[in-house]
C-alpha cells in the first residue's frame, strides 16, 4: 500500500507540489494566528463563585453564605468537587468540573444553581460570578504612581477604579481589570454617640435618614408650548456639607442635623490589599486578567496600546509603571524555542550534509523538515493548542525524529543510484532517466514501509503523553500534540514529497559511500569493535547486563518534583506571616522589604503587594504578601551573579522575624495557586460541623502519630487562629431591657463595624455611605463595651450590660470541601513508602484515635495524584510496550525479533539517567515525558537496524548458496558496518538538534532541557546498544535458526 | 524449531524480567493503598452535639506553645520593635460621659424686700442682664420703710433731747427707742449705707435703692416700676455662674468607681480645644427608670463664665486606682484566652510571658501578675514576635541561655558564652533538593581543631499553610571524619529556605552554636 502511494506519488509530481504549497500556506497562516504564551494553562475547569460581605468574619459567612451555597452546588451536574474558602469578608467557591466541560456551559449550570438560592443568603449578599478566566490569566499588573505627591491614595484609588479599570477592560481578552491597594474613598459619617444619647437619637433613625438623602427621580414630562420638558427630582450629595446638613430629627423646631451629632469626612474603606512601588511608598495597583484561552501576547499588546492613549489623559503628574509584565518572557520564551529550532534545522542541515556529502541529496530532508513543521501548526491552530513553551518545545524535540524518514529514504536512494552506477561502470551519464527513477523508487519503496512504521512506532510510544491527566496533562498535551502532529506529518510527507524530490534532486556526480571520508573514518572504527563482540557474545552480553544493573539504582539517588521550575525573568518574594496580622503591621514591613529589595542592582522594579485585590481569581489571604520582583536583562546582572545566588542574598537580607520567606516565579506561582489542597506527598483532611472540634482532632491526631518513627513531623493546621472579640449577647439581660438579640447586634453591626448604608451617585463615580461610631468610641476593648444602645423604654444603655465583650480565637480561614468543614494535617515523611506508612498510620489510628461523631478523617496529598499517574503509567506502559511489540511483529513477522527489539529502551533508560544524573535534574512529569520519547527513537533506530541487517542476509540467502556461520557472522558485519551511515545519520540527528536545547541558557531552556537530557543521554546508550548488542543478537539467533534449518528470506515488511 | 523457541522464550523471559522491575519500582512506592478512605467516626458518651453554633461554648481548642526568641539588633529593627517598661505608679482611669451644666444651687439668691412697697425704677430691666454685687437694681417707695424711718428719726432727735435728762429711766428708755428703731431698720435689710445715710442727714428718703446682693446673671425678674412689693415677692432670681454644677450622665455599672473629689474635666463643642477642671462633688442617690442613668454632680469654676446654664457638655471622670504595676497596652497581646507580654531580657532574648491583667486604664493595663516593675517589654510588632515565638517552638531549636538568667550566670556571663567557632560548608558548595553532605569544621578560640565533639545539625523548614506545606525537621548527627570536621548527609526534600542550626557539645556542655537561613535549589 505504502509502496503504491510513493508510486502515485511519483507519477503525480503537481498534484503533490500543489498540495505541499497548500500545507505550507496553511501552515504559515496557521502560525500567524495560534494564541501565543509561555507555559499552558493547566487550571480545572472551574468556576469561581466570588462572595463579599464586608466586615465580616469567615465562620459567619462560612455558615450563613459558603455551606449554603457550596451544599446547592454540589447537585449540578459534571461538578467534580466544591471547594471554599472563606476569609474576613470574602468567601471564594470554587466549582471544579469534570475536564472537558465547557466552560461557559459550567457557569450557566453555577448560575443556574445559584438562582436557586434567592432567599435563602441574608440580603446584604449577593453572589458574583467569577471572570472566564484563572489566576494563571494574571498576565500585566501596573502601578498608579503619582510622581507630584499631589493625590491621595483615595484619588489614585479613584483614578483606577473609574477609569483606568474601564478604559481596560475594553482591550479584547481582557476578563477582568481587578483594583489593589490604595483607599477606596467612603463618605463616612462618624457618630458621636454621646451626642445620640443626648438628643435621644437611636441610631437606627439616622441610618434611615441618610439612606434617604441621596437619590434622583424622574416624574415623567410636562407638555408646553408643543415642547416636552422633562422632569426630574434633584438629590444626590453635591459635596459633604449637603451629607452634613441631612436632618436627622426636629426638636423643638429646631432641626437636628447630622453635624450636630457626628462629623462627616471622606475615609478609606476597609482594606483589604496594600500596594507599595520601590519601597518608595504606598501607592494603587490594577492587575489585567486575561480570558481564557486568549492570546497572552496579543493582550499584553492592546494594553499597552491603550495604556500609551490614556497616558495624556492623566492627570499631571500620575504615571502609569508597570509592575508585571509577562510579555517579556513570553516573547524571550518563544524567541529561545525559535532560535533552538533554527539552530536545530541548521545542525540537522550540515549533519544531513556531512554525511551524504552530496549537497543536492541533503537539500530534500533539509526542505522537507520545515514543510512538516509548519503543517503541524494547522491542527493546532483548530485544536487550540497555544504556540508556548511546551508546544515549541515538542517540534524541537521532534526535529532530529522529522528528518530521520527523509534521510533514511534519501540515503538508499543514494546508495541503490550510486552502487548502480558503480556496478554498470564508471559514468553514471549512461543511465537513462526512466532508469534513474525506476532505480530511486525501487529504493524507496524498498525503505519506505520500515520507515513509515518505525515512525509509527516513535508516534505510538509517545500516545501515553495524552493519557496523563489533569494539571501534567494540561501542561504536556501541547508538547506531545506538536510531536506527535509533526512526526505524523513529516512521515506521510517521507512517502509522498520525499520520492518525488528524490527523483528531481539526487542526480549528478554521485559518490560511493566508500568514498565518503565520513564513512569510512566511523567504519574504520566501528568495524573491530564489533569484530571483537561478535566473537566474545556472553562476555559483551554479560558486560552489558552488568552495565544496566549498575546504572539502573541510580534512578534511586534521584530527587522528584512535579515540574522543573522555569526561569521567568522575575521573581515573587512570598513571606507568610501567621494568620492575623495587621493590614499595618503588614504594610509597614511590605515597604521595608521592597526598599531592601530595590537596593540589589538586578532589580528593575519592585511591586509589593499583600493581601488581596478585588478579583474573584485573587484568593491570597491578608498574611500573604506577593512581591513581584522584575529583574533586569542577565547581561546588566553584577559579574558571576546567579539567579540562585541573588535570590540566596536576598533572602539573607530579608529576615523578618515572624515571617517565613518563600520565593517563587510569577507563572509558577499562579499555577502551584491553582492546584488547591495538600502539597506535601501525604496529608490528612479532618472534616467535621466545627472548626475547633476539627482543631482538637487535628491535635489528638498529631499525637497519635507523633511516635511513628517514619514520620518527620507532623503539622496539624491550626484553623482557629484568627483573633476574635466576641459580643455575645446575655438573653435575659437583654429581655430586661426589652431588646432582641437582633437590636443588640445591630448595635455591633452599625455602630461598632459600620456599614454602607447609601451610595451616592458622582457623575461616572459612586462612593458608598458609610455609617458608625467615631473612632474614638470604638477604638479599644473598654471603648467597645460602652457602645450604647437605644432601648425600646428610650433609655440608651452601654452594650456591656447586656452582652459579654471578649477576646478568642477562631478561625482566620475556613475551608468547606464538599459541605464539610475541612483541616488539614501535612505529614513529612523519611520514608517513600507512602502505601505503608499510611496502613501503619491506619492501625495505629484505629486503635487509638477516638474522634467524636461526625468528625472523620481522610488521606490526600500529592501523592493521591502520584500514585493515580503512576497506576496510569502502569496500565498504559504495557499497553504501549504491547501495541510497539505488535508493530514491530508486523514490519519483522518474528515474535523475537520483536522482543529483541524492545531492548534498546532499557539500554536508552540507563543513559538517559546517567546523564539526568550527572546534570542534577530530579525526576519530574517533564522527565518521564522525555523518557517516553526517548523509548520510541530507540526502538525506531533498533528496527532500523535489523531492517539492513536482514537485508544483508537476504542478499545471501538469495544467492542460493547454503550458508554457514561465518556467513551469518559476515552477513550481521556488513549489514551493520556498510549501512552505518543511515544509522549514525538518523542518531547523529536527534543527538544533534538537541545540543542547542541543552546549551541554550534563555528563557524557557529550564524547562526543555530535562525534557532533552534523558533523550541525549538514552540515545548515546541506546544507540551504542543497537550497534552492538542488536547484530550479536542478531547473530545468536539467526545461527540458532541455521542449526535449525529454517533460516529463509524474510519476506519484505507488507 | 526448537532453539527458535528457546531463543524465542529467552527474550521473552528478559523482557518479562525488565517489566516485572519497572513494575516492582512502581509498586513499591506505593503498595496497596491508593488514596485510603478512612473514617473513624467513633461514638463517644458526651461528645458535642454537631453545631457550629455550639462552638462558642466548647472548650477552647490547645494553643500554640511559644518558646523564647533571640533577634539581633538588626532583625528587631527591622520590624520597628520598641520597647516599654513596666512601672509602678499611681493609675487614673477615666469614665467618658456627657452631661449638662447646671447652676450652683449654692450660689442662688432672690431678692426680696422685708417691706412691702412700691417700685419706682428699675435698674436692672431684663433677664439674664448680669449684675455685680452692689449693682442698684431698683428703687423702692415703701410707705412702711418711710414710716419707720421717721420713727427713728423722731427717736433720735428724742434721744438728743432726753439724753441729758436726769429723770431716770428716761434716757435709758430713749436710748433703747432708738436702738429699736435702728433694729427693725437693721431687721428690714436696709443696707448699712442707708442708715448712715438717714443718721447723717437724717432725711428720711423716700426712694430707697435696692443693690445686688450677688454678682451674677438675673435669671428671674419681677421687678417692674410700680409694682406693689409685699414682703413674699419675689423680685429677682440672680445666680452666681463664677461656679457651675454639671450634672453629668453615669451608667449605673460605673457607679462604683466614681468617688467624690477625684478630678474631672470637660470639654465643650463650643469651645474647641478647651478644658475645664473641676472634680467631683456629689453623686445623686438614685437611678432615673427611664434613662438606667445616675446623676453625678461636678463643680467647676466658671470665672469667665464661660459655662453657661443647660450647656451640653463632655465630661470626663478621673477615677484613681490607686499605685499599680502598669505596662502599655500596645504591650499585651490578646491571644485568645491567654495574654502575652514579651519580656526584654537583654541582647535581643525576648521571653513570652502570660501575665494577668486588671482593668484598662487609658493605654495602660493594671498587671496583677507575671511582670516586676522595672522589666522592659515590647510595645510594638507584637504580633510578628509572637509569630516568631510559634516558629521557634516549632523549631524546637536551640537559642541560647538568656544573659542575666540568674545571678550567677549574670556575673560571669561572658565565661557561659559558647568558645568554639563553628565553621560550616556543603557539598554541593550551594544546597540543593536531594541528598547534600554538610560538613562543619568545629576550631577552639586558638584555631586548634576540636575532635572528639558530637555535632548535630537541624534542618529545619517551617510550615506554609498557606502554600500547603508541612513543616520538616531534619536532626543529623555528623560523624567525625577527620581532626575537628565532621561531615554527614541530610536529604532535603522540598527545596526552599531552610534554617540550619548546628550544635557542638562535649562532654555534655555545649560548646558551639550556629544558626543559619539557606536557600536550598530545585523548587518544592
Amino acid at each position: 500500500m505504502i509502496s503504491r502511494v510513493i508510486d502515485w506519488c511519483a507519477n503525480n509530481r503537481f498534484l503533490v507540489f500543489t498540495g505541499t504549497l497548500l500545507l505550507v500556506l496553511a501552515g504559515i497562516w496557521s502560525l500567524r494566528n495560534i494564541p501565543l504564551d509561555a507555559l499552558p494553562d493547566i487550571s480545572d475547569v472551574q468556576v469561581i463563585v466570588h462572595v463579599p460581605w464586608e466586615g465580616q468574619p469567615p465562620n459567619i459567612i462560612e455558615d450563613q453564605v459558603t455551606y449554603p451555597i457550596v451544599t446547592t452546588l454540589l447537585a449540578a451536574p459534571h461538578v467534580k468537587a466544591v471547594r471554599a474558602q472563606t476569609m474576613f469578608g470574602d468567601a471564594y467557591i470554587f466549582v471544579v468540573f469534570e475536564d472537558g466541560t465547557d466552560l461557559y456551559w459550567a457557569r450557566s449550570r453555577v448560575l443556574e444553581y445559584i438562582q436557586q438560592l434567592q432567599g435563602v443568603l441574608p440580603k446584604s449578599v449577593s453572589p458574583m460570578i467569577g471572570p472566564d478566566a484563572t489566576g494563571a490569566g494574571w498576565v500585566y499588573e501596573y502601578a498608579v504612581i503619582d510622581g507630584s505627591h499631589q493625590r491621595s491614595l483615595a484619588d489614585l484609588r479613584s483614578l483606577q477604579d473609574w477609569y483606568l479599570r474601564y478604559q481596560l477592560e475594553t482591550v479584547p481578552g481582557v476578563a477582568e481589570v481587578a483594583s489593589i491597594g490604595g483607599f477606596v474613598r467612603q463618605y463616612q459619617v462618624n457618630l458621636d454617640p454621646n451626642k445620640l444619647r443626648a438628643y435621644n437619637i437611636p441610631l437606627s433613625m439616622i441610618i434611615d435618614r441618610v439612606r434617604d438623602s441621596t437619590n434622583e427621580v424622574g416624574g415623567r414630562v410636562l407638555e408646553m408650548g408643543g415642547a416636552q420638558y422633562m422632569i426630574r427630582g434633584l438629590g444626590y450629595l453635591r459635596s459633604l456639607q449637603d451629607l452634613e446638613s441631612v436632618p436627622v430629627a426636629t426638636k423643638n423646631g429646631t432641626p437636628v442635623l447630622i453635624r450636630d451629632v457626628g462629623t462627616v469626612a471622606f475615609g478609606p474603606d476597609i482594606r483589604q490589599g496594600v500596594v507599595e512601588w520601590n519601597g518608595e511608598g504606598e501607592t494603587v495597583g490594577g492587575i489585567i486578567v486575561m480570558r481564557d484561552g486568549m492570546n497572552a501576547l496579543s493582550v499584553i499588546d492592546s494594553v499597552k496600546k491603550k495604556l500609551a492613549e490614556i497616558k495624556p489623559s492623566l492627570p499631571s503628574g500620575v504615571e502609569i509603571v508597570s509592575g508585571y509584565d509577562r510579555s517579556g518572557l513570553i516573547q524571550a520564551s518563544i524567541k529561545t524555542l525559535q532560535r533552538d529550532l533554527l539552530e536545530e534545522a541548521i545542525i540537522v542541515s550540515f549533519v544531513t550534509v556531512a554525511f551524504l556529502f552530496h549537497f543536492r541529496s541533503a537539500l530534500i530532508p533539509i526542505l522537507t523538515l520545515p514543510i512538516a513543521v509548519l503543517a503541524s501548526f494547522i491542527p493546532m491552530y483548530f485544536l487550540h493548542v497555544s504556540s508556548n513553551i511546551m508546544s515549541l518545545g515538542g517540534l524541537a524535540l521532534a526535529i532530529g525524529v522529522l528528518i530521520d524518514a527523509a534521510i533514511v529514504m534519501v540515503e538508499n536512494g543514494y546508495r541503490h543510484l550510486s552502487e548502480h552506477i558503480a556496478a554498470t561502470g564508471a559514468s553514471g551519464a549512461k543511465l537513462t532517466e526512466k532508469e534513474r527513477r525506476r532505480i530511486l523508487m525501487g529504493a524507496a519503496k524498498q525503505v519506505g514501509p520500515a520507515i513509515f512504521f518505525s515512525l509509527l512506532v516513535i508516534l505510538v510510544s509517545f500516545l501515553p503523553v495524552f493519557l496523563l491527566e489533569a494539571q501534567e496533562g494540561r501542561m504536556f498535551r501541547p508538547l506531545a500534540w506538536t510531536k506527535t502532529l509533526s512526526v505524523a506529518f513529516s512521515s506521510i510527507l517521507a512517502i509522498t514529497l520525499v520520492p518525488v524530490l528524490m527523483v528531481i534532486f539526487i542526480r549528478g556526480h554521485l559518490r560511493p559511500e566508500s568514498e565518503n571520508p565520513f564513512s569510512r573514518w566511523t567504519q574504520a572504527l566501528y568495524l573491530p569493535v564489533l569484530r571483537f563482540c561478535l566473537r566474545y557474545r556472553k562476555t559483551t552480553l554479560l558486560l552489558n547486563l552488568i552495565f544496566l544493573a549498575i546504572t539502573i539504582p541510580l534512578a534511586w539517588r534521584i530527587g522528584s518534583q512535579f515540574m522543573p521550575p522555569l526561569y521567568e525573568g522575575s521573581s515573587l518574594y512570598m513571606p507568610t506571616a501567621l494568620p492575623g496580622i495587621s493590614i499595618t503591621q503588614a504594610s509597614t514591613l511590605l515597604q521595608k522589604q521592597d526598599r531592601i529589595i530595590k537596593s540589589f542592582p538586578e532589580v528593575e522594579s519592585v511591586f509589593g503587594a499583600v493581601g488581596r485585590s478585588d478579583s474573584p481569581t485573587d484568593n491570597a489571604p491578608l498574611d500573604m504578601y506577593d512581591t513581584t520582583i522584575m529583574l533586569k536583562p542577565r547581561e546588566k546582572w553584577r559579574a558571576g551573579m546567579t539567579y540562585e545566588k541573588l535570590i540566596r542574598e536576598m533572602d539573607e537580607k530579608l529576615q523578618f522575624p515572624g515571617l517565613t520567606n518563600t520565593w517563587t516565579m510569577p507563572v509558577q506561582n499562579r499555577l502551584d495557586m491553582e492546584l488547591t489542597g495538600i502539597k506535601t506527598p501525604v496529608g490528612l483532611k479532618i472534616q467535621g460541623p466545627n472548626v475547633e472540634g476539627i482543631q482538637r482532632a487535628g491535635a489528638q491526631l498529631q499525637q497519635v502519630l507523633g511516635g511513628i518513627p517514619e514520620l518527620r513531623s507532623i503539622f496539624a493546621e491550626r484553623v482557629a487562629e484568627g483573633f476574635y472579640i466576641n459580643v455575645e449577647v446575655n438573653r435575659l439581660e437583654a429581655a430586661r431591657y426589652g431588646l432582641t438579640v437582633a437590636e443588640v447586634q445591630r448595635a455591633v453591626t452599625y455602630g461598632i463595624g459600620g456599614e454602607n448604608v447609601a451610595e451616592n451617585i458622582e457623575g461616572r463615580e459612586r462612593y458608598p455611605i458609610n455609617v458608625r461610631y467615631s473612632r474614638d468610641f470604638r477604638d479599644d476593648i473598654e471603648q467597645l463595651k460602652r457602645v450604647v444602645i437605644a432601648t425600646p423604654t428610650g433609655a440608651q444603655i452601654p452594650i456591656s450590660e447586656v452582652a459579654k465583650v471578649y477576646f478568642s480565637r477562631g478561625p482566620a480561614m475556613i475551608r468547606d470541601e464538599d459541605g464539610l468543614l475541612t483541616g488539614y494535617v501535612y505529614l513529612d515523611l523519611a520514608t517513600k513508602d507512602y502505601g505503608g506508612f499510611v496502613a501503619k498510620a491506619n492501625r495505629l489510628l484505629n486503635e487509638k484515635l477516638r474522634l467524636p461523631a461526625g468528625y472523620t478523617y481522610k488521606w490526600s496529598g500529592e501523592y493521591e495524584f502520584e500514585v493515580r499517574a503512576k497506576e496510569r503509567l502502569k496500565f498504559i506502559v504495557p499497553i504501549v510496550f504491547f501495541v510497539i511489540f505488535l508493530l514491530l511483529y508486523m514490519i519483522f513477522h518474528s515474535v523475537t525479533e520483536a522482543a529483541v527489539l524492545i531492548f534498546p529502551t532499557f539500554y536508552a533508560m540507563t543513559g538517559g539517567l546517567i546523564l539526568q544524573y550527572w546534570l542534577g535534574y530530579n525526576f519530574s512529569v517533564a522527565v518521564w515525558v522525555g523518557y517516553i520519547a526517548l523509548f520510541g527513537i530507540a526502538v525506531e533506530t533498533g528496527v532500523v537496524m535489523v531492517v539492513y541487517l536482514h537485508e544483508s542476509l537476504d542478499k545471501r540467502l538469495a544467492s542460493g548458496v547454503p550458508l554457514k556461520h561465518e556467513d551469518i557472522e559476515a552477513a550481521a558485519i556488513e549489514g551493520a558496518v556498510q549501512r552505518l551511515r543511515p544509522k549514525l545519520m538518523t542518531v547523529t540527528a536527534v543527538l544533534a538538534s538537541l545540543i542547542p536545547i541543552l546549551w541554550e541558557t534563555g528563557i524557557g531552556s529550564d524547562v526543555m532541557k530535562p525534557i532533552a537530557a534523558p533523550i541525549v543521554g538514552g540515545m548515546i546508550t541506546s544507540t551504542i546498544h543497537v550497534l552492538i548488542l542488536v547484530p550479536v543478537f542478531f547473530a545468536v539467533m539467526k545461527e540458532r535458526a541455521l542449526r535449525a534449518g529454517n533460516l529463509t528470506i524474510k519476506s519484505d515488511a507488507e | 524449531m526448537r532453539n527458535y523457541r528457546r531463543a524465542f522464550f529467552l527474550a521473552l523471559a528478559g523482557n518479562l524480567v525488565f517489566l516485572g522491575l519497572l513494575a516492582g519500582i512502581w509498586w513499591s512506592a506505593r503498595k496497596s493503598t491508593a488514596a485510603q478512605r478512612v473514617t473513624g467516626s467513633v461514638p463517644v458518651v458526651g461528645a458535642q452535639p454537631a453545631q457550629s453554633s455550639s462552638s462558642s461554648s466548647a472548650p477552647p481548642p490547645p494553643e500554640t506553645p511559644l518558646a523564647p526568641v533571640q533577634l539581633s539588633a538588626e532583625r528587631l529593627q527591622s520590624i520597628g520593635v520598641k520597647f516599654g517598661v513596666v512601672e509602678r505608679r499611681p493609675v487614673q482611669d477615666e469614665i467618658r460621659t456627657t452631661g449638662t451644666v447646671a447652676i450652683d444651687e449654692t450660689r442662688l439668691s432672690y431678692v426680696q424686700t422685708r417691706f412691702s412697697g412700691y417700685i419706682l425704677k428699675v435698674f436692672a430691666d431684663a433677664t439674664y442682664k448680669y449684675v455685680h454685687k452692689g449693682q442698684p437694681l431698683f428703687t423702692i417707695y415703701s410707705p412702711e420703710l418711710a414710716a419707720a424711718e421717721r420713727e427713728y428719726l423722731v427717736a433720735k432727735q428724742n434721744a438728743q433731747g432726753l439724753s441729758q435728762s436726769t429723770v431716770p429711766g428716761v434716757a435709758a428708755g430713749i436710748a433703747s427707742l432708738v436702738e429699736a428703731s435702728t433694729d427693725r431698720l437693721k431687721q428690714w435689710n436696709l443696707p448699712q449705707r442707708e442708715i448712715a445715710r438717714l443718721q447723717s442727714s437724717g432725711q428720711v428718703q423716700e426712694e430707697l435703692e435696692i443693690d445686688s446682693p450677688v454678682s451674677g446673671y438675673i435669671t428671674e425678674r419681677n421687678a417692674l416700676p410700680n409694682l406693689t412689693v409685699q414682703p413674699d415677692t419675689r423680685l429677682y432670681t440672680i445666680a452666681d455662674l463664677s461656679t457651675v454644677w454639671v450634672l453629668a450622665q453615669a451608667f449605673q455599672n460605673d457607679l462604683g468607681r466614681i468617688r467624690v473629689g477625684e478630678s474631672a474635666t470637660l470639654t465643650v463643642d463650643s469651645y474647641p480645644g478647651k478644658t475645664f477642671q473641676g472634680r467631683v462633688d456629689f453623686i445623686y442617690p438614685d437611678v432615673d427608670l427611664t434613662t438606667r442613668t445616675a446623676r453625678v454632680r461636678l463643680v467647676f469654676s466658671n470665672p469667665k463664665l464661660t459655662l453657661t446654664p443647660g450647656m451640653f457638655v463632655n465630661a470626663t471622670l478621673q477615677v484613681s486606682l490607686g499605685n499599680q504595676l502598669v505596662i502599655p497596652v500596645s504591650g499585651v497581646l490578646q491571644s485568645g484566652t491567654r495574654q502575652i507580654v514579651f519580656v526584654d531580657r537583654g541582647a535581643g532574648y525576648l521571653e513570652p510571658r502570660d501575665v494577668q491583667l486588671g482593668p484598662q486604664a487609658g493605654d495602660q493595663y493594671i498587671v496583677l501578675k507575671g511582670l516586676k516593675a522595672g522589666e522592659r517589654i515590647v510595645t510594638s510588632a507584637n504580633f510578628l514576635i509572637d509569630s516568631e515565638s510559634q516558629l521557634q517552638a516549632a523549631i524546637g531549636s536551640f537559642v541560647p541561655p538568656p544573659p542575666g538568667a540568674g545571678a550567677a550566670a549574670a556575673m560571669n556571663g561572658q565565661a557561659a558564652q559558647p568558645t568554639a567557632t563553628v565553621e560550616f560548608s556543603s557539598d554541593p558548595a550551594t544546597l540543593r533538593k536531594g541528598t547534600n553532605l554538610y560538613r562543619v569544621k568545629l576550631a577552639a578560640s586558638d584555631g586548634s581543631p576540636i575532635s572528639g565533639a558530637q555535632v548535630s545539625v537541624r534542618s529545619f523548614m517551617p510550615a506554609m499553610p498557606q502554600m500547603g506545606m508541612a513543616a520538616v525537621n531534619i536532626v543529623t548527627s555528623l560523624a567525625e571524619k577527620d581532626a575537628g570536621t565532621y561531615e554527614g548527609r541530610v536529604a532535603l526534600e522540598p527545596g526552599g529556605a531552610w534554617k540550619i542550626t548546628i550544635t557542638a557539645t562535649k562532654a555534655g556542655a555545649v560548646i558551639a552554636t550556629k544558626q543559619l537561613s539557606t536557600n536550598a535549589e530545585g523548587g518544592m
